[in-house]
């Protein structure tokens, strides 16, 4: 009788003595971090240096023209379309295109130049929408608020289980999600995933920067 | 004045104690203290190497909000640091904290260091942030990376504008989102903005919506 | 979910023996009676990880007094082994790399401290053991708190049936996921791992009478599981 299970056993044992594979770049990242690690604790243990070093000292410039541009397409709400029952986003897909069929003006000049840069470069205002019934709270969190739930929540709408807040941000790519309840991660209906090979857990994605 | 010496040691050790603690305040709150120390290591490497250490904080608090266990952040701060570095390569020294950000998430999503190359070839005067965000967005739906790579390009150097790009990209992923198959989104939705476009100057044109460089 | 791992796989320590391929066995070692090393065990381990040469105390001494090649050497030397305990741990490939780089970078921040010169791999083991279980708590919190998402999966697990008995490693590694914590630690140890149950004590913190009892239970509890499929 106790062969089989030993046989069995046998099995087991081989299956789970398996080298999984490994990758080189898992263990160099290892290292690197260890010698990361070792050198952060080194300077650690140097006194202070007098000066700091030029790069940490680097100031932005204060760009004013962002609080100007702001204000100016503060205007125009861009309606990130969100749980909105008619599936239609309330900027049309083809309206940006339709817009890109003009001509670019034919301008001259670095000033000109300049006004464009920054046109495109300035903050929009994006509006996210959540439909969500039952919630008690909802916020938004992505790459432009740390990620932090307590930054930026949403408000519901009364009377009505739709739940919104509007952010500025500058052109470009976000990632972001909701989380509902402080207790539930929520992709946005209506926008493409971005998928997350770093932590495994998915986002939504959201490009800015329509006029 | 006995209390100078002593406010001089307390500076030293506050001196000392921020060298060696996290860079930002929220990562002070928010990680333990091993990947808080791994973490602060990475930053401090990054900072030292002149790159914009802002993208790496949000990676670590990403993680953080995504509830990943310490060692997965440390190694997404770790990779994240190293594209970063890839991308300031391939993005020249005065490429923007923005657009290093972006080429860095270019380089994630499988894009070359060297379609990053021949997109700041293409426009050096202007940020690449919004094109690398599309150009990122369109691989990441599904868009071959070459031919994803040679549309930005082309577009680029045609002056297409940043809000162009952008609509291009949010018009082809709703397609995509449609069933569309992704090729084919971009050569329909490419026709729409082509014909709007002057033809490709090639790296003659360095200035978005310019025809001659401004002198 | 993307996990990277089809790129850049190399197969385990550079040279370390494959284990499994020309793992002696005897059927005798799996007797209840047989809890203490048995000849199955003996041959078969030398198989796996005892063929590796043991790493001279010296790397390690160099290694503690912050040579960054020793410390090489030991990450290379120990890594497969490390990342089979915690996958086999964890159940995820992705898991366990991440608890073994944890754990080497503990073993880096400790060795200073490191006295226990020839008990190395214990010494090792004990980390990994401990990272692995707070994983294990953190994977459940984040589990309970991202409901909306599926579970991830082995990417690189093979989901064919294999040659003996018609046994699916999915069964397997589904019946060791069963095993209550305290035992599957156990029976990984001592029968995949090839630890004794002396240096098990040094790892675990628990008495070899109990360890014993954590190996045998263990052993049943896989047997009864495995023979219900099998039979079924």
């Amino acid at each position: 009788m106790r062969e089989p299970t030993d046989e069995l056993m046998e099995k087991v044992v081989r299956e789970l003595s398996a080298l999984p594979p490994v990758r080189e770049e898992a263990i160099q990242r290892i290292l690197d971090l260890a010698a990361q690690r070792r050198a952060a604790e080194r300077r650690a243990q140097e006194p202070p240096a007098a000066e700091p070093p030029v790069h940490a000292r680097r100031r932005v410039a204060p760009r004013w023209w962002i609080g100007v541009a702001a204000a100016a397409t503060l205007a125009a709400l861009i309606w990130v379309g969100i749980g909105r029952d008619d599936g239609v986003p309330s900027v049309p897909v083809n309206a940006p295109l339709a817009a890109a069929d003009a001509a670019p003006r034919a301008e001259a000049g670095a000033l000109a130049v300049a006004d464009r840069i920054i046109a495109d470069e300035a903050p929009r205002a994006v509006q996210f929408v959540l439909d969500a019934p039952g919630a008690r709270s909802v916020a938004v969190v992505g790459g432009f608020n740390g990620w932090d739930p307590q930054a930026t929540p949403l408000e519901r709408v009364p009377g009505t289980t739709v739940w919104t807040t509007t952010v500025l941000l500058t052109p470009g790519r976000y990632t972001y999600a909701f989380v509902v309840d402080d207790s539930t991660w929520v992709l946005d209906p209506r926008a493409p995933r971005a998928s997350d090979p770093d932590y495994g857990v998915d986002s939504s994605v959201l490009l800015v920067g329509r006029e | 004045m006995r209390t100078l010496p002593f406010l001089l040691g307390c500076a030293a050790v506050t001196a000392l104690a921020s060298a060696a603690a996290a860079q930002d305040p929220r990562l002070e709150e928010k990680l333990d203290p091993a990947t808080r120390r791994q973490v602060a290591a990475v930053i401090e490497r990054a900072r030292g190497r002149g790159l914009p250490v802002e993208p790496l904080v949000d990676k670590a608090l990403e993680g953080v909000a995504k509830r990943a266990p310490g060692p997965r952040i440390v190694s997404a701060v770790a990779r994240l640091s190293e594209r970063l570095e890839a991308a300031r390569e391939a993005l020249g020294p005065n490429a923007t904290p923005a657009e290093v950000r972006a080429g860095a998430e270019a380089l994630a999503v499988g894009v070359p260091d060297s379609a990053l190359r021949e997109l700041r070839a293409a426009a050096p005067g202007v940020s690449l942030a919004v094109p690398l965000g599309v150009l990122t967005q369109l691989v990441s739906r599904g868009v071959a990376v070459d031919r994803a790579a040679a549309t930005v390009l082309d577009l680029l150097r045609r002056g297409a504008r940043p809000s162009q790009l952008i609509a291009l990209g949010e018009a082809v992923q709703q397609d995509i989102a449609q069933g569309m198959a992704p090729a084919t989104a971009l050569d329909v939705r490419l026709r729409g903005i082509l014909g709007a476009l002057p033809p490709s100057g090639g790296a003659s044109i360095t200035t978005i919506g310019v025809d001659k460089p401004p002198r | 979910m993307r996990t990277g791992l089809a790129d850049g796989l190399v197969q385990a320590g550079r040279g370390a023996p494959r284990a499994v391929a020309d793992r002696a066995t005897s059927v005798d070692h799996f007797g209840d009676g047989a809890i203490s090393p048995g000849p199955m065990r003996q041959r078969g381990v030398s198989g796996g990880h005892r063929a590796m040469s043991r790493l001279p105390d010296s790397t390690i001494a160099r290694a503690k007094l912050g040579d960054d090649e020793a410390f090489a050497e030991i990450v290379r030397h120990y890594y497969a082994r490390c990342l089979r305990f915690a996958r086999n741990m964890l159940g995820d490939l992705a898991d366990a790399e991440d608890a073994v780089q944890e754990a080497f970078l503990r073993v880096h921040a400790a060795l200073p401290r490191y006295t226990e010169y020839g008990r190395f791999e214990p010494w090792l083991f004990r980390i990994l053991a401990n990272q692995c279980r707070t994983m294990r708590a953190r994977e459940r919190r984040r589990g309970e708190w991202l409901t909306p998402y599926e579970p991830r999966h082995d990417a690189a697990a093979p989901e064919a049936p294999d040659d003996s008995g018609g046994l699916l490693r999915r069964e397997i590694e589904r019946a060791l996921r069963e095993l209550p914590a305290l035992l599957r630690e156990a029976f990984l140890l001592y029968h995949v791992e090839g630890i004794d149950y002396e240096q098990m004590t040094a790892i675990t913190g628990a008495r070899i009478s109990a360890l014993k009892m954590r190996v045998k239970r263990a052993r049943d509890i896989l047997r009864a599981r495995l023979q219900e499929v099998q039979s079924a």
